[in-house]
């Protein structure tokens, strides 16, 4: 078993060049705006400064910091976007995607499976990601109504979902 | 697929495509430092939060029992003294005058804030259609937005703000001023940006640097403390040695003798070259000051340039506050300079005019125990004479464009920056241009990558079509062009930007870098670019009056680098 200790001034700034990737990853992923995500991830190691934080393993660091963004995230809402009852569901997929290195191999995963797509669900992801389009705008260059910009983005992403979880099984 | 594993998907694809997670190591490397600076107390506060409101309903009752079950002692910032009073339209912005004085209209309400030492900053109700007025140079910062540097009789006008606001927390992440009169300068550790009357000024927050910016606050402060303490510490020997002292002898009238030969005292730092013009101003100036922060940042400037050069490599947070720190006493001088009415292309043109860059390079030479012999001071005289008189004819002529007139400029001052080095001894020259510092601009403070820097804003792009998609989206905002004048503009573009010189070296690791050091040269190549795309543009496209007195009015260059 690791030794329990408080965290020290010299080990913040290491923990938050290790951590603070995952941690606005996760936010973002909760659905914060990326300036929200911003400020709450400076907010959550603002929690290690002040809270009687002690340093377990890497995984357990990166675990208690995801509840305080968690948390954070949650308080900033008089009405929560999610039922409490969500919160294993969103915890279970997250860790299915972030595994133990924060989401940066699942990120280069998905990067490998952008690439592969082609056709239409190619063109979406330029226009809508790339681009930035409305959906109004990409529904015009593709000829195709809002909803079916909408459905067209939601089978596309799904594509790539079992296309990076394919490849994490497969461990490339 | 479940809503939430769609999100996730969603998340990660935008994460691919630019939204990047932020780096935070600056802003806790700053709370440890007031943390080890100060007696043990609370925490500091990195950025100050509105407070949020209580969370009310039961789900939210319940999230409250969870956190206090699992001990997290969660913390809404301080605030401000004015804090309470933001609402959905405005949002109350700690504002911080250096120098000058700056008149807030905030509707019917009007008041002034003279310089404060940060410790007393003044709020200014940010919202559509409230002011800043200026009557005297001055600069000040704005909350997290950074430093602004006004001329005299400028107004700003807030037209837009970018806010989020959950739960009654109000955060402004951007905001734009429209230049109403007068021309306003916005620097941050990465940035400078120069706006004049009928331009809007986009500013976004940047928490990096408001992190650096009160470092260096904090390091002022206790300078003056130990200046204070000094003093006092002089006042209380000078009493105690009058109460000890016998009384003085009564004055000896005596012949005149004539004083002792002595050597002539070191060259001491003032303003070596001249030009009565701006004489009284420029007297304002502390040289000394301008020539050892010059010498002391010189080097670093070109470390951090070096560091940011390897691939992969973070931002050097220690020698970014510093840089930071040195930089922000030399914009201290800028007001000065302005108030003078030295000719140039925005603060920096007037920066790097011939006097100006004379006198701080004496003064630096000086900072560096080489100072400059009386043979090459008259010798720089007469170059500052030369090529004051040529930057005063470029400042007076008309151009079609406003950037004509940075690379005339751009180009005079290369040449200057030339001869006045090819005067200076080996030493001399190492110790203006350490090792690096040629290589980027913005490296050094003696060439004209100072100037360049400031109007420089780095496209990536694949290619000359891709360019030509990114700025076409650019102009056609800032125009207000139509769809399909957008794609006239993109096709003139595609074209224009196609010169193989542009594209020739991918940007490298210090472009991409956060503090974007462009390769010496690169902004240049692409501002004769960019002015051949405009004129393109002006001869080719159908544009309004109005849309092409804006283009005409471009300050910006957008500089490709190639991905």
């Amino acid at each position: 078993m690791n030794e329990l200790r408080s965290v020290s001034a010299d080990d913040v700034v290491g923990l938050v060049r290790l951590h603070q990737a995952e941690v606005w990853r996760f936010l973002r992923y909760l659905g914060a705006s990326t300036e929200l995500a911003d400020d709450l991830t400076q907010e959550t190691f603002l929690q290690l400064l002040r809270a009687p934080f002690v340093q377990r393993s890497p995984a357990e660091t990166a675990g208690w910091l995801r509840t305080v963004a968690r948390n954070l995230w949650v308080r900033s809402f008089r009405h929560p976007p999610f039922a409490l009852a969500e919160l294993d569901t969103l915890q279970a997929t997250w860790d299915g995607f972030a595994k133990d290195d924060g989401g940066e191999a699942a990120l280069g995963h998905l990067r490998h499976c952008v690439e592969q797509l082609t056709g239409r669900a190619r063109e979406v992801v330029r226009l809508h990601y790339e681009e930035r389009c409305s959906r109004h705008t990409i529904g015009e260059r593709l000829g195709i109504g809002e909803d079916g910009v909408k459905s067209l983005l939601r089978r596309t992403r799904s594509l790539l979902r079992e296309c990076v979880e394919r490849r994490q099984q497969e461990g490339a | 697929m479940n809503d939430w594993r769609d999100r996730l998907v969603d998340a990660a694809m935008q994460e691919l495509h630019g939204r990047r997670p932020p780096d935070l190591s600056a802003r806790v490397l700053m709370a440890l430092q007031e943390q080890q600076a100060g007696p043990r107390g609370p925490l500091p506060v990195l950025r100050p939060r509105p407070q949020r409101r209580a969370p009310r309903s039961l789900v939210a009752l319940l999230v409250a029992a969870l956190l206090l079950a699992i001990g997290m002692v969660l913390g809404a910032g301080e605030r401000g003294p004015w804090a309470g009073d933001d609402d959905g339209d405005r949002v109350v912005l700690r504002l911080d005058v250096l120098s000058g004085r700056v008149q807030c209209v905030e509707a019917a309400h009007v008041h002034t804030v003279h310089p404060g030492r940060g410790a007393t900053a003044a709020p200014f109700a940010a919202a559509a259609g409230h002011r800043l007025r200026t009557e005297v140079p001055a600069s000040f910062r704005l909350e997290s937005f950074g430093l602004l540097v006004v001329d005299a009789d400028t107004e700003l006008e807030v037209r837009a703000m970018e806010i989020s606001k959950k739960n009654g927390v109000v955060m402004a992440s951007s905001l734009t001023l429209a230049v109403v009169a007068g021309v306003v300068t916005w620097h941050t550790m990465t940035k400078t940006e120069t706006a004049a009357a009928g331009e809007l000024l986009r500013m976004q927050a940047d928490r990096g640097t408001e992190g650096a910016v009160l470092v260096a606050e904090n390091e002022r402060l206790r300078q003056r403390l130990q200046e204070l303490e000094q003093q006092n510490r002089s006042l209380l020997t000078q009493v105690s040695q009058r109460d000890a002292a016998p009384p003085p002898a009564p004055v000896a009238v005596a012949a005149p003798t004539p004083p002792a030969a002595e050597p002539a005292p070191p060259v001491t730092a003032a303003m070596m070259f001249q030009d009565p013009k701006y004489a009284e101003a420029l007297a304002k100036i502390d040289w000394a000051m301008m020539g050892e922060v010059t010498h002391e940042m010189g080097p670093l400037l070109a470390e951090l340039a070096a560091a940011l050069a390897k691939d992969g490599a973070e931002m050097p947070m220690d020698l970014a506050v510093k840089v930071s720190q040195l930089n922000a006493k030399l914009i201290g001088q800028v007001p000065a300079l302005l108030a003078a009415g030295v000719p140039g292309f925005g603060p920096n043109g007037s920066y790097t005019h011939p006097l100006v860059v004379a006198n701080t390079l004496a003064n630096t030479l000086a900072a560096a125990g080489h100072a400059l012999t009386p043979a090459q001071q008259q010798q720089i005289e007469g170059l500052v004479r030369a090529f004051s008189a040529e930057g005063q004819s470029i400042a007076d002529a008309g151009r079609e464009f406003s950037l004509e007139q940075l690379l005339d400029e751009v180009e005079m001052k290369d040449r200057f920056f030339t001869e006045v080095g090819s005067l200076l001894a080996p030493d001399q020259h190492g110790a203006v241009y350490p090792e690096g510092a040629a290589a980027h601009e913005g490296a050094s403070l003696f060439n004209t990558g100072v100037l360049t820097r400031a109007h420089a804003e780095p496209v990536l792009a694949k290619d000359s079509a891709d360019f030509a998609r990114i700025v076409s989206g650019r102009l056609g905002d800032q125009l207000g062009l139509d769809e399909a004048t957008s794609a006239q503009v993109r096709a003139v573009l595609a074209q224009a930007s196609a010169d193989p010189e542009l594209w020739r070296e991918p940007a490298s690791a210090a472009e991409r870098s956060q503090a974007h050091f462009l390769r010496q040269g690169r902004t240049q190549t692409a501002l004769r670019a960019q002015l051949a795309w405009m004129r393109a543009i002006q001869q080719q496209v159908p544009l309004t009056q109005e849309q092409r007195q804006k283009l005409a009015k471009m300050t910006r260059v957008l500089v490709p680098l190639r991905r």
